[in-house]
């Protein structure tokens, strides 16, 4: 999986590498039952303190996408990644469904936006 | 440790590759067979060199292991010495080849020079056993003769290849911070067949009692647990690759890297085998690496030329990331 922080950005550093924990976990970068780096290792290779990064995998717990385990460390729960595989199976239903009403992608964008809001 | 150094001439690696895999095997053998000579007079008109579960089965005159001594070494040196002059334009090849040499030269000689040493001054050889501590230390001179030949041949200091084809790229600004990870584990078949290897060498020593075949099996179950399963790191400090447990670990730092690409590994193919290897032939010759299964590959080649292999899933976007970092590196 690769990770960017973009420390100019306003959001907080944690939660970038939150994101973009979601987004590996979402791409199928990460399976269920595979460890995520060591906060140690992880803080080291990005720069950051080692206290940020577990910040991040607490986020990631909260949410249910991990488990954080003493001597285990975090690991991807069987949720995270059916949970992920819903939303994309979704996103397929729903593509498959626009296409036969006939609508382009940028119209299916601009009322997923609409719904956002 | 290793940097950049001017070209070394072919002439001096050929002596190089012959000095390590022709006569330091012969010399350790040679050194052997003169001692056990040496000792004609101490040592019993037959001395055991063979042992099996119940003592001592297979004797011969003391003049025969020398000659013995002297042969295997002469064999080996030359098995050596050819294979490693076919690989010399593959230093890294030809570096595994002598220490391979050596090491066998000096595993051999030291268990027989130190089993007959035993028998100076004793009547009968029948009642001699060959202790398992032996073994260990013969182990140990193997490896400090592997050590040597690998010292006496160095890895190569080519200019690298300056084609700039194509290059893997990762557009990431110099403020971000970065990194790409993930693990790989070893293919399932090679696993299941490590692993019954391992048990039935255990069930086997626990049958009959050679409880060196059950030590064995332990150190190799540790060492298949060790490396079971690699994290692969590319961040700002280069390439890292690790060991389940943290060990083994291997780093390039990002100065030691030339260029990263991509390519396709098919491990009996092109490496022969599954786990740590060197190719002898195919396109990825004289690269190293982690070949835990088969498919796409980060390969690195370093500034000193070597080629270095990591068999990993999203093989590409590591290599975009290295490449562009390398570029990005300020210490160059």
């Amino acid at each position: 999986m690769l990770i960017r922080l973009d420390p100019d950005s306003a959001e907080p550093l944690f939660a970038q590498l939150a994101s973009a924990v979601r987004g590996a976990i979402a791409r199928g970068d990460v399976d269920t039952g595979e460890r995520l780096p060591p906060a140690r290792d992880l803080a080291e290779s990005l720069g950051l303190n080692v206290h940020t990064v577990l910040r991040g995998y607490q986020v990631l717990r909260d949410e249910g996408l991990v488990d954080l385990r003493r001597g285990r460390g975090a690991v991807v729960t069987a949720g995270a990644v059916d949970g992920q595989a819903a939303l994309r199976q979704g996103l397929v239903d729903l593509v498959t469904h626009a296409r036969r009403l006939g609508l382009s992608a940028d119209e299916l964008v601009g009322l997923i936006r609409t719904e956002y809001r | 440790m290793n940097n950049a150094r001017p070209p070394r001439s072919q002439q001096s690696q050929v002596v190089r590759i012959a000095l390590a895999a022709g006569a330091l095997p012969l010399a350790v053998a040679g050194v052997g067979a003169v001692a056990v000579w040496s000792w004609r007079d101490d040592l019993p008109s037959r001395v055991a060199t063979r042992w099996g579960a119940d003592g001592a089965n297979g004797f011969s005159t003391p003049a025969s292991v020398g000659w013995l001594l002297l042969g295997t070494g002469l064999l080996v040196a030359a098995a050596g010495l050819a294979l490693a002059l076919l690989a010399r334009d593959e230093p890294a090849l030809a570096r595994a080849v002598s220490g391979t040499a050596a090491g066998t030269s000096g595993f051999a000689t030291a268990l027989v020079v130190a089993s007959v040493e035993r028998q100076r001054g004793i009547a009968d050889s029948a009642v001699t056993t060959l202790p398992g501590w032996m073994v260990g230390s013969a182990l140990v001179a193997a490896s400090v003769c592997a050590a040597v030949a690998v010292w006496l041949v160095p890895p190569r200091s080519a200019t690298p290849s300056t084609a700039d084809a194509e290059r893997f790229r990762l557009p990431i600004s110099a403020t971000e911070r970065v990194v790409w990870t993930r693990s790989v584990a070893t293919a399932g078949v090679p696993t299941v067949i490590l692993v019954a290897g391992i048990g039935v060498t255990a069930v086997v020593g626990m049958a009959t009692g050679t409880w060196v075949l059950v030590v064995v099996a332990a150190l190799l179950a540790a060492l298949v647990a060790l490396m079971i399963s690699i994290r692969v790191t590319v961040d700002r400090d280069g390439l890292a690759i690790t060991g389940r447990f943290g060990w083994p670990r291997q780093h390039t730092p990002l100065r030691e890297v030339h260029r990263a690409d991509v390519a396709m590994v098919r491990p009996i193919r092109d490496f022969g085998g599954y786990g740590y290897r060197i190719a002898a032939l195919g396109p990825l010759r004289g690269a190293s690496g982690f070949v835990l299964r088969g498919g796409p590959a980060l390969v690195v080649e370093r500034v000193d030329g070597r080629r270095m292999v990591v068999v990993v899933d999203d093989a590409a976007t590591a290599a975009g990331l290295l490449n562009v970092l390398v570029e990005q590196d300020v210490s160059r």
